[in-house]
């Protein structure tokens, strides 16, 4: 290994005092007088916000008149600034792999009280820094070209709006459904919040509603190709170049894609699975069996016959939160449509038998929706009856089905007859959304449901892919299809540009030192890393559009042929021994 | 008491002893929450020093073992949140090369003690000082590094 650089590289320091930010707490005189004597520094100045627009200036300028090797810039976080500031190095001429940002903010002023301790720590920071710096080479990026085409997973509302909005701006869209039909779930609703009408999503009878249009619109579409009772079976490729096969029921097809969005929506939690509710009883249905039976009888008068016997229920009960908020035998997350859409069916039921008790028994009432709470006000006005308390029990007496809850308000325990019992069932993650996560590589929650990479900033782009809908939580109808727009406008900001960058940062093999155990590709979860035979031995082989640039292979690399760019072996350990060292330097 | 009669006699190792901590922390999280304990200004000690790595499943024994030799007395290695890591299994790969890296420096006679994983999420702020105070304090325990006090 070479520790000791051979060539003498030329390194530019510049430190910043952020206005006194850094410099309350660190002697620059004395920085400077330290950084002067390190190997390979040339320069050394300081200014007050390189982060500005005459910082950058300053740097630039800088940059040009020296021609450095490497540039290190001791001033706040990189987590922060590291662009901002590298744009000016790399302004001045240099590669962006030829900058280093030694942290004496963050993680120096402002941690430590004691001046002569900051700065002597600085001290080693900057060391470090240099030494590093002394190591670092121009890198690529890779470009990469964007194919001009989607594949959309999923033909929910969330997915034909995405599949609408990208094949209206012009390309091909590939949209792939499970089932024999487009709609998704909101096919199955009757009525929905909050028109609680002939709203987005009313398709059976009523003509004039948006989803049956909706539907039209995307199997009608030039530029949309819509592939149903078709699953995604494969996914090859990175970035830009995705090879998918998908069965249909015609045979295999095989499409190459730029981008994916997947709109696999969730699942509806199985009720079955807690025996206290009793849901093999006949009178003991879920929602959605609700729904069914109400559109079931749309123009047919409109009756609503009890599965029983056929009578009209003299009294329903709506259990919610049924798998939802109940760690233990349900999932741990709130659902979030089922208080509105439970307050929705309480209604239709008592609009048409007025005389027809409703009761809802909920644990809180969750709609942070836009008119929930007018709907709510409405619901109490025509008498549905609110009961706060879980329920406990539902067993059948005498072939009449009891209810056991309490109401906490009036603090009494309760023991209600009742003709109907519709169990208000959440939402849960799909499987099928995990095995795709899998394939993709996309990290789950702890819900199951696909992670957001950062929970503010959404949608983002990962690597190509995008979530629309219910894949990445419990979603209303509403948010299902904005999260859609956001995610297929994303998508066509990426096809537009046509081609993109991927940092240098990646896996790099060393073929002689290689003996093709495997044990990176092992470790790479990203399939970055192959082993491939080449002039007649195996050798690994890295895909640099495929390489993350984690470094997991390299960690686990017995014999060190397979390294990391810009964090490799002989770019660390010259950081570390300059940091120890200077403390050995005080110690005398 | 003792510590004050030590320092006055000149001779014994607790009172000269200033440890010297390496921390290898990863870009996504633990990077973040050190950024974050100095935007709360909560204090550690000076002698903790950070190098950031992209995962820490990138981190090498050999970066550890190299770090001892170099003569840092404690080496700390901070990642993601073990089921949240940002290359979904970096940091599961770290905590494998941690325990058998500590293993090693039980039987080189160093003290697995020396050597620490901590998982911690970006906004953990507060948890980030807290451990490096602790592990401090547990490295002044432990008293230098043998290797690395000969050089």
């Amino acid at each position: 290994m070479v520790l000791d650089q051979k060539k003498e590289k030329k390194v530019g320091l510049f430190i910043c005092s952020c206005y006194d930010n850094i410099t309350d707490k660190i002697d620059f005189d004395e920085i400077i007088k330290f950084a002067e004597a390190l190997p390979g520094v040339e320069v050394v100045k300081k200014h007050d916000s390189l982060c500005s627009v005459s910082g950058q200036k300053f740097l630039s300028e800088e940059c040009e008149k020296e021609n450095f090797d490497a540039v290190v810039v001791a001033a706040c976080t990189p987590k922060i600034y590291e662009s901002t500031i590298g744009g000016g190095v790399v302004e001045g001429g240099l590669n962006k792999y030829q900058y280093e940002q030694a942290n004496i903010r963050e993680q120096c002023a402002w941690i430590h009280e004691d001046k002569n301790e900051a700065t002597q720590k600085a001290k080693r920071i900057i060391a470090g820094s240099v030494a590093r710096a002394n190591t670092l080479e121009a890198l690529e990026d890779t470009k990469v070209d964007i194919i001009p085409s989607t594949l959309v997973i999923g033909g929910g509302v969330a997915g034909m709006q995405a599949a609408l909005d990208i094949a209206n701006a012009g390309y091909q869209v590939y949209l792939v459904e499970k089932t024999e039909k487009l709609g998704g779930r909101a096919y199955e609703l009757s009525m929905t919040f909050p028109t609680h009408n002939c709203g987005i999503c009313c398709i059976q009878s009523c003509k004039s509603c948006v989803l049956t249009p909706k539907i039209e619109d995307v199997n009608q579409h030039d530029k949309i190709e819509v592939l149903l009772s078709s699953e995604v079976t494969e996914i090859t490729g990175g970035l830009g170049n995705r090879h998918v096969k998908i069965k249909t029921p015609d045979g295999e097809k095989e499409i190459d894609v730029g981008t994916i969005i997947i709109a696999t929506g969730s699942q509806i939690f199985d009720p079955s699975k807690l025996k206290e509710y009793s849901y093999d009883h006949k009178n003991v249905i879920s929602t959605i069996e609700l729904e069914r039976m109400i559109m079931a009888q749309r123009d047919k008068g409109g009756k609503l016959h009890r599965p029983s016997d056929g009578k009209i229920p003299k009294t329903v009960n709506f259990i919610q939160c049924v798998g939802s908020r109940d760690a233990n035998k349900g999932n741990p997350h709130c659902s979030l449509v089922c208080c509105t859409y439970a307050i929705g069916q309480a209604m239709e039921i008592k609009k048409r038998y007025p005389g027809t008790e409703v009761y809802i028994h909920y644990m809180d009432l969750r709609g942070p929706y836009r008119g929930f709470e007018e709907f709510y006000e409405e619901a109490k006005a025509a008498g549905v009856n609110f009961v706060r308390g879980r329920v406990g029990e539902i067993f059948e007496k005498e072939g009449k089905v009891i209810l056991r809850c309490e109401d906490v308000d009036a603090g009494t325990p309760l023991e209600i007859e009742s003709d109907l019992v519709v169990l208000s069932v959440g939402q849960e993650a799909r499987d099928a959304t995990t095995k795709l996560a899998e394939t993709l590589h996309l990290p789950l929650d702890i819900d199951g449901f696909i992670k957001y990479m950062n929970p503010m900033l959404t949608p983002e782009e990962r690597r190509g892919i995008f979530i629309a809908g219910c894949a990445q939580g419990p979603k209303g109808i509403r948010y299902s299809i904005e999260d859609a727009r956001l995610s297929a406008s994303n998508a066509i900001k990426l096809l537009q540009k046509g081609s993109t960058y991927i940092g240098g940062g990646v896996a790099v093999v060393d073929e002689e030192m290689c003996v093709g155990c495997g044990k990176c590709a092992e470790n790479c979860e990203f399939n970055a890393a192959v082993i491939v035979v080449k002039d007649g031995r195996k050798v690994s082989h890295v895909d640099p559009i495929l390489c993350q640039g984690d470094g997991k292979c390299s960690a686990g690399c017995c014999n060190k042929a397979i390294s990391i760019r810009h964090f490799k072996r002989e770019q660390i350990l010259p950081m570390i021994k300059a940091i120890l060292e200077y403390k050995m330097e005080v110690e005398g | 008491m003792i510590l004050m009669l030590l320092r006055r006699l000149g001779g014994g190792r607790l009172t000269e002893f200033e440890p010297k901590i390496i921390a290898f922390s990863c870009n996504w999280c633990s990077y973040t929450s050190a950024d974050l304990a100095g935007i709360n200004r909560y204090k550690y000690p000076s002698c903790v020093n950070i190098i950031r790595f992209m995962c820490s499943g990138r981190i090498e024994p050999e970066f550890i073992m190299k770090a001892f030799e170099y003569g840092a007395d404690g080496v700390m290695v901070t990642g993601c949140k073990l089921d949240d890591c940002h290359y979904i299994s970096g940091n599961l790969r770290a905590k494998e090369r941690i325990e058998t890296t500590q293993q090693i420096l039980d039987m080189l006679g160093l003290g697995s003690g020396r050597l620490r994983g901590e998982w911690l999420s970006a906004s953990e702020a507060e948890k980030f000082a807290q451990t490096m105070n602790e592990f401090v304090e547990q490295i002044k325990a432990l008293g230098p590094n043998p290797l690395g006090s000969s050089k």
